[in-house]
């Protein structure tokens, strides 16, 4: 009875630590101007002896200061790419050896030729680079090394994984994973502190829906297998409050199953709706006025929700 | 394409309890639209074969293999799809039972094998840039310029009628707003490669109007309503570029209306200015994101 007692006791004390021990993210450079209330600019945070995140706006990106140089991911755009650059030389004199691309979306990978013009190696998965052959932006540096599954790039004892499972948010979003760290990034989705957060694009645009949960499972797969507690969110987000605007630098790695549950809902929310025979067109507004997932996600926006039930039920006219 | 093929009539027309009408209209000698519900699609019917291009349901499918045997028809041949969308390509089975290949551009492969559905046949004939299907005294010519709505929708070139099959992102009433405001399959980046191709096909093989996928007061639309529906999807652009350009988009992508001039949109059917505000809003999103 004693034992049974202690077991519980060490399980919900591992539960608990385990829920809670996340890493403390420290200030350690910040503009002077704020964005909103007081919510600098851009900030930069330290998150390990050699890992770092920088917010520019709402935006988020990592770097990695290893032995033999360093690892950048997302330069963001040439404004928030040149601040990283000048902050980046008070740190360390370290050499910038690669530019990690997350995914193809220009809000997020533009200004890198700064760091190109060091010397830095750019990688990204193939189809990012065929995105950007059929749109090219002059102020995207192309990857000189692309890769179709997995690849890795490390400067001495740090290094950084990148898997592809299929298309999700665009045709080439890669999950992230630091190590020795475990810690993952997954761009545009995924931000702390709640998986189940109200998405910023209801319509989701250039998003391949029907990859979706599979992607988030895969995701989800790799971080148990490699024992990851913690991810960083690419973009600042909210708490119980839509106005509440977060930071939401680090959270806690369930934050990858609340996005996966996230997508699940809605669509099967949508399904059930269909099955019962209500017509395409009356989903929307038949969804919102019976309440469904109102309890679920965080900071339900009647008029968002409107426009992702209208997609979900898009998608499962089409397949796409 | 002449003024008489306005003229069809209605050959057969199937319902039945729990069923939605398939109804089969002449077009010319050789081609026939049907449709169920919103969704029409042709078949082609000539001396070596029979082209059925888009099926819809399992219903409308054996609809057209009824019509085909009561008519004397050759048995259909091949099955084309326009792209992956499934309301608009599903039931072929009754085809491939009795042989017919399946048609599709390389690009909708990523639909097809990642997203499975049962009523839908998989094509067994994958091809790239254009594709031709000669039915002896018909020939039908495939092609594809890129992502346009969807990744892989193609134009269907018949010949000798010369007319084009466009399943969908053209009206046959006339340059129009989207049925859909929230664009959820247009492909931005590449979209205008689609326009621009069928206009320089039009002009290389002397063609004059089209059909469209949807079922419309008008069977046939005047290529120039092809020209006009580029110039609204340029219009979207260009305002949307100089609306980021001026500062006059909100956090969330927004642009503020009250900014821009309205009076150039109002000449395309179906104008309504809260769809407007989700149509710029995708374009918001393109020339921030480049997809």
């Amino acid at each position: 009875m004693l034992n049974g007692l202690r077991i519980g006791l060490i399980s919900i004390f591992l539960l608990v630590s385990g829920c809670t021990n996340q890493p403390v993210p420290k200030t350690i450079a910040e503009s002077e101007i704020t964005l909103f209330g007081n919510m600098k600019l851009w900030e930069i945070e330290q998150i390990s002896p050699h890992l770092y995140a920088y917010r520019y706006t709402f935006y988020r990106n990592f770097f990695l200061i290893g032995e033999e140089g360093v690892i950048l991911t997302d330069p963001l755009n040439q404004e928030a790419a040149s601040i990283l650059n000048q902050e980046l030389s008070k740190i360390t004199n370290k050499p910038i050896k690669y530019v990690a691309y997350s995914h193809s979306h220009w809000d997020h990978i533009s200004g890198g030729q700064v760091f190109k013009d060091q010397g830095a190696q750019f990688v990204a998965h193939k189809k990012c680079q065929e995105n950007w052959i059929d749109n090219p932006n002059p102020n995207v540096v192309k990857p000189d090394i692309v890769f179709e599954e997995e690849y890795t790039i490390s400067v001495g004892e740090l290094s950084l994984e990148m898997y592809y499972w299929g298309p999700s948010h665009d045709n080439c979003r890669v999950g992230l994973l630091i190590q020795p760290d475990r810690i993952m990034f997954i761009a545009d989705d995924a931000n702390p502190p709640n998986g189940l957060n109200m998405i910023y694009g209801a319509g989701l645009a250039d998003t391949y829906i029907y990859n979706l949960v599979p992607f988030f499972l895969e995701a989800e797969k790799l971080a148990k297998h490699k024992r990851v507690k913690t991810i960083i969110g690419s973009h600042m987000s909210f708490e119980d409050n839509p106005m509440n605007l977060v930071s939401g630098t680090v959270g806690s790695s369930n934050v990858i199953k609340q996005q996966r549950l996230f997508y699940e809902y809605v669509i099967d929310t949508v399904q059930e709706a269909l099955d019962d025979g209500i017509t395409a067109k009356e989903v929307p507004d038949y969804l919102i006025q019976s309440g469904a997932l109102k309890n679920k996600i965080v900071g339900y926006d009647e008029s968002k929700m409107r426009v992702l039930y209208r997609r979900i039920t898009n998608f499962l006219i089409t397949g796409e | 394409m002449g003024k008489q093929l306005v003229l069809f009539a209605t050959l057969l027309l199937f319902a039945s309890s729990g069923w939605s009408e398939t109804n089969i209209r002449t077009v010319s000698k050789n081609i026939y639209v049907f449709s169920e519900i919103d969704n029409q699609g042709l078949i082609v019917s000539g001396s070596n074969g029979t082209v059925v291009i888009d099926p819809i349901s399992e219903h409308t499918a054996k609809s057209i293999q009824e019509f085909l045997f009561v008519n004397g028809k050759n048995a259909v041949s091949h099955v084309v799809y326009t792209h992956s969308h499934w309301d608009r390509i599903s039931g072929g089975e009754v085809f491939q039972k009795n042989g017919a290949e399946f048609v599709s551009q390389e690009a909708c492969r990523l639909f097809f094998e990642g997203n499975k559905n049962e009523a839908v046949i998989q094509p067994n004939l994958y091809f790239k840039h254009s594709y031709k299907i000669a039915l002896g005294n018909s020939n039908i010519g495939l092609h594809y310029f890129g992502p346009s709505h969807g990744e892989c929708m193609i134009l269907v070139h018949i010949e000798p009628e010369n007319i084009f099959f466009v399943a969908d992102l053209l009206s046959t009433n006339g340059p129009s707003f989207p049925n859909d405001p929230t664009l959820p399959y247009l492909r931005p980046a590449t979209l205008m490669r689609f326009f621009s191709g069928i206009e320089t096909m039009a002009h290389q093989h002397n063609v004059n109007s089209f059909i469209g996928g949807q079922v419309e007061k008008n069977t046939f639309g005047s290529i120039e309503y092809i020209v006009k529906q580029r110039e609204f999807w340029e219009l979207v652009q260009t305002t949307a570029e100089e609306a980021e350009e001026n500062g006059n988009v909100d956090i969330n992508n927004f642009i503020d209306m009250d900014k821009i001039d309205l009076e150039a949109f109002k000449q395309f059917n179906n104008y309504n200015e809260e769809d407007l505000l989700n149509i710029f809003r995708r374009y918001t999103s393109f020339l921030n994101m480049g997809r």
